[in-house]
């Protein structure tokens, strides 16, 4: 070669460039088919991860739908409230334009997979303070936060809004608008919160809402509840009530700030249900009932079983209960001996000579006696050896049926109910729902006890039943223990011509357009099977009862009204003494002729049925009866919770002999809680 | 010692290989391009200016391509050793006076100029091997030692900046030129069992036993770390490799179109490394396939015709030129695209052309101008091999 340099090399140099030259391709082709791999295989795969983290999506709660009484006055509803709420990626956003400054850091210690690292993150604390602050001044409200959860906050859900404060007045959010003092990243914000309109009112029957425990949080789509219902309707129909939840899906940065909305659909309000509940006939019976210190009153209507109204003393505010319930509220509500949070219109009680209606029913059913038939009726009756004695000292004579409910006559009734026999007075009984519940389980209620020789065996092995329990029992005393409302369907039955009906409280579902999404039918329960001419005798004993015998107290001119009272002796424990705690009762219907209403009213620690029961059903006719004549209904007002008491107690002076003829010992049956309780016989 | 033949310029121009320059400004054009897409939705104003002043940069590359091709490449051979020595002092100055940027000291700021003096290093590398290639006869270890040794020192300067990626150029490029100068096998095979045990070690060793490697910052074995799994610092180390794989797996087949990529617009892929180190993430996001695909191809065929020249050269140092050129510009557009499809760990470095970057284009304008100059300036006889 020319070239002293270029002289013949001792190896292929082409060779060596096309080794190089292969090596290149090979790499570079490597390379192309790790992208194939990437793009078009496992392609869908990164899509997917792209899609989740660069957009989220945000709930927004359905509103509650309302609850209303028979004629649409909505019970409860949706009130809106105000909140102020810190949006806080935006106020770390903005925070060097408005201040003119480096957002402030902090170290912070992060867990990531398995690791603790620490990390630089911006003071979310300190950048809250500085534009939350003039703002809190403004409006006097205090600033409590918690550093360490707005952190936590804001490293979880920085788009998520912070709810600063909630409930706020018109007076706040008044001057929050006027004076303009909003900054991008600090808003008012609406929402809907649960709202009891009239307070204290029907609260045992609608119950109330709450926060979701830590166990219950997801509802049937399986996000986050807002409120869920506690007890009473607000729990049976949650699953109506709650709002379809809608939703909005965001577009995110890197940093999780919002850049776009990419979907959006508007959250629901939740279905109506209507309640058979009448509003103004509910207002009547709480203030006819708030001056006793405990007890129950129904008013129902006999042909449909509807509940008009139910109520019982003392109750409580269910607006209490919104947002969250404080504890000292909470521990108030359960310490107090009184027990506002029982429903006693659905609670066991001794129902006394009310119970004698059922006798009469079973006595005539099964033949025992009919309704001409007269039976000797004397002060006291000898029964296995024991003296059973009426309430008066005279005695009554020859009296047939209508006569001794007129009476309330124990010693007609302790004959009729052996007569009758246990078997055929329980059997009565069961057909008329004593001893089981009535359907309304959502408002706690007891079934009740019915005894009877089966009964004895497993509650009280050691005793046997006898015609001393069976007369005890024919005059509503004993081991029986009913509810108010067993005993209004039972006079509902009386009542309608022999036809015992369900309780209905719920008429039925419509969603917020108003289009009906179900109603619920009256349901007869049993038709107690007695013969027209034997129920008009009981009928007519009742009416008489009312128009000049045990019930007077209740009689109206101008309107029929028949019924029953009762005094159910109980005592009471209490502060260390014995006291009488008698259970009054008054059950009634009217008009006589063709029922609309059926009345039971009960009230611990009474006089008597007709003393102090029977005011109060006269109360709650005239203010029916007034409604129905023009209208007329007392204002539907913010009710105040009626306040329990023990008013009505008389204590008892320990005995230090015991007549020997008494009759076998009443049972004592202990309620839960300190009070100790035992019931015994009265007229 | 090396022969001139004095070529006249328009016979310089018509050997010209055009072919060279339109695939590498067609790179160029479309990395224009891309880069406008990573930077047009971006805030900060620097940013913003990023593809007009990458436009200038290629201009101004052009030119410089052009200067270096009629020069004979021979003229700097000559003085080849010089050209490296001169390069080292900026690599100690840039240890004392450099900007720091992601994390390493590696660029010099003169007046309006930042440069990377690593990269001046590299061409003075290859001009500093071919110039040895002429000068020593031997082919064995006298012509390999000095040349391992004139490579670990820039290596280890680099290192310390520490540019983990830059300073891996060299191993590489110190084999190209050693091997196709002329090696004897017996070292290749020597060369070739060091590289295995490297590999060997790195995947065994580092990836699955959990070794250091000694001299390395901690952050560097993060990367390193978090390369074998990136699950271990999703939000750190392990953010940039999840989100380029996220950004091109989900740009598919043909990508979500131009301006279209959600993952650099929102801000996932890092907006700072977006239009530079990680360009390639925004090509397969909104190119796909197909657009990835095509900028490995592009590149394969402008490494390919780098290595015609080399084929076609009159003499070693031209061929060493053209195969160092070549091998810079390989181990760049490997490493780069490879660190955002997880074929090897995250280091920072650019993809040629592509990239932003106004010394790195110019620098690479400039290396394919002395590989130009190895083409117009070859045998004359050996023309039929294909070109002007």
């Amino acid at each position: 070669m020319r070239n002293p340099l270029a002289s013949p090399p001792p190896y292929l140099p082409k060779l060596r460039v096309g080794v190089v030259a292969v090596v290149i391709a090979a790499c570079l082709g490597l390379l192309i088919a790790r992208l194939w791999v990437l793009q078009v295989i496992e392609g869908q795969t990164y899509a997917n991860r792209l899609r989740n983290q660069t957009t989220i999506a945000l709930r927004l709660d359905g509103a509650r739908g309302p609850i209303l009484d028979r004629n649409g006055i909505a019970l409860a509803e949706n009130r809106a409230t105000y909140e102020i709420d810190l949006y806080l990626d935006q106020l770390v956003r903005d925070y060097p334009k408005r201040h003119r400054g480096r957002v402030p850091r902090i170290q912070v210690e992060r867990r990531m997979g398995g690791a603790t690292l620490l990390r630089k993150e911006p003071d979310i604390y300190r950048v809250v303070m500085t534009d939350l602050i003039p703002i809190a001044n403004a409006l006097h409200l205090e600033v409590k936060l918690d550093p360490k959860d707005l952190q936590r906050h804001y490293f979880t859900s920085p788009t998520v809004p912070f709810r600063f404060a909630s409930d706020l007045s018109y007076v706040t959010v008044a001057r929050f608008a006027e004076q303009n003092l909003g900054v991008p990243g600090i808003d008012v914000a609406v929402r809907p919160v649960r709202h009891y309109n009239f307070g204290a009112f029907a609260s045992h029957i609608l119950g109330y809402v709450g926060p979701p425990g830590d166990k219950e949080r997801l509802g049937p789509d399986g996000y986050d509840l807002e409120t869920m219902g506690r007890i009473g309707v607000e729990r049976l129909m949650d699953g109506q009530l709650q709002g379809k939840p809608g939703g909005r899906i965001l577009r995110v940065n890197y940093r999780g700030y919002i850049v776009a909305e990419e979907g959006y659909t508007s959250p629901n309000l939740g279905a109506s249900v209507y309640l058979t509940l009448d509003a103004r006939i509910q207002a009547i019976v709480q203030e006819a009932l708030r001056t006793v210190g405990r007890g129950a009153a129904i008013v129902m209507d006999p042909n449909t079983g509807d509940i008009l109204s139910m109520a019982s003393v003392p109750d409580f505010d269910p607006n209490g209960f919104v947002p969250k319930i404080s504890q000292e509220d909470w521990k108030h509500l359960t310490s107090d001996p009184t027990r506002p949070l029982v429903n006693r219109s659905v609670s066991p009680y001794s129902p006394g000579s009310t119970f004698k209606v059922l006798v009469s029913l079973a006595a005539l059913k099964y033949g025992a006696i009919t309704p001409q038939m007269q039976i000797f009726s004397p002060a006291a009756i000898d029964i296995g050896g024991h003296l059973f004695h009426d309430w008066t000292k005279t005695g009554r004579g020859n009296i047939t049926l209508d006569e001794a409910l007129q009476y309330s006559c124990n010693t007609f009734f302790y004959q009729v109910g052996i007569r009758t026999g246990i078997k055929h007075l329980d059997e009565m009984a069961e057909l008329c729902g004593f001893g089981q519940p009535t359907g309304l389980s959502y408002l706690g209620e007891s079934p009740g006890i019915l005894p009877g020789p089966a009964w004895m065996r497993v509650e009280h092995p050691r005793e046997r039943w006898t015609t001393a329990h069976t007369a005890n029992l024919s005059i509503g005393q004993g081991f029986l223990e009913v509810t108010p409302l067993q005993m209004a369907l039972l006079m509902g039955a009386v009542a309608n011509g022999g036809t015992l009906l369900y309780p209905r409280l719920i008429v039925g579902v419509s969603d917020s357009q108003g289009h009906q999404l179900a109603s619920i039918p009256p349901r007869p329960r049993a038709d107690l099977g007695l013969r027209p001419q034997d129920l008009n005798a009981i009928r007519k004993g009742l009416l008489a009862v009312v128009e000049s015998g045990t019930g007077h107290s209740v009689a109206i001119p101008g309107i029929a009204i028949a019924g029953k009272t009762g005094s159910a002796q109980a005592k009471r424990r209490w502060n260390g003494k014995l006291y009488n705690d008698t259970r009054a009762w008054f059950i009634g219907f009217a008009p006589y002729e063709h029922p609309k209403y059926v009345v039971c009213v009960m009230v611990e620690g009474g006089i008597g049925g007709g003393a102090t029961a029977g005011p109060i059903v006269h109360k709650i006719m005239e203010g029916i009866l007034a409604l129905e004549r023009d209208g007329s209904a007392p204002q539907l007002v913010y009710f105040n919770p009626a306040q329990g008491n023990f008013n009505g107690l008389t204590e008892i002076q320990p005995k230090v002999d015991t007549p020997p003829t008494v009759r076998p010992p009443t049972p004592v049956h202990q309620e839960e809680g300190p009070r100790d309780n035992s019931s015994s016989d009265e007229g | 010692m090396v022969e001139k033949e004095r070529l006249g310029f328009l016979t310089k121009l018509a050997r010209f290989d055009w072919s060279l320059l339109v695939v590498a400004i067609a790179l160029s054009v479309f990395g224009i391009v891309v880069v406008y897409s990573a930077t047009y939705s971006s805030e900060s104003q620097d940013f913003r200016n990023a593809a007009f002043s990458q436009t200038i940069w290629l201009l101004t590359g052009t030119a410089v391509f052009f200067g270096l091709s009629f020069i004979d490449y021979r003229n700097w051979v000559k003085w080849g050793w010089l050209f490296f020595l001169l390069s080292l002092p900026a690599l100690f100055l840039v240890l004392g006076v450099g900007q720091t940027v992601n994390g390493a000291k590696s660029w010099l700021r003169i007046g309006p100029i930042s440069l990377e003096p690593a990269d001046l290093t590299k061409v003075g590398f290859v001009l500093f091997g071919a110039w040895w290639l002429v000068r020593t006869k031997s082919r064995g270890f006298v012509f390999a030692a000095p040349l391992v040794a004139a490579m670990a020192l820039p290596t280890l300067l680099i290192l310390k900046q520490p540019a983990l990626g830059s300073a891996g150029v060299f191993l590489p490029l110190c084999f190209g030129i050693l091997f196709v100068g002329g090696l004897r096998m017996r070292y290749v095979f020597l060369g070739v069992l060091c590289l295995l045990g490297v590999l060997v070690y790195a995947y065994w060793g580092v990836g699955k036993l959990g070794w250091d490697i000694p001299g390395l910052k901690p952050y560097q074995m993060n990367r390193i770390r978090t390369f074998f799994d990136p699950t271990l610092d999703p939000l750190g180390a392990g953010w940039t490799i999840n989100q380029s794989l996220i950004a091109i797996g989900s740009g598919g087949m043909s990508g979500k179109g131009y301006l279209k990529g959600t993952q650099n617009m929102l801000g996932f892929l890092p907006k700072n490394i977006s239009y530079t180190d990680f360009i390639f993430s925004v090509v397969g996001e909104e190119w796909g396939f197909l657009g990835g695909a095509a900028v490995i191809a592009g590149e394969c065929v402008l490494l390919l015709l780098c290595l015609r020249i080399a084929f076609a050269a009159r003499e070693p140092a031209g061929r060493a030129i053209a195969v160092g050129i070549a091998t810079i510009l390989f181990t760049h557009v490997f490493v780069n695209v490879g660190m955002t499809i997880k074929v090897v760990p995250i280091t920072g470095i650019p993809l040629p052309f592509i990239s932003y970057g106004g010394t790195f284009l110019i620098s690479c304008l400039a290396g394919l101008g002395l590989v130009e100059s190895v083409w117009i300036h070859r045998k004359p006889e050996e023309t039929n091999l294909g070109g002007a």
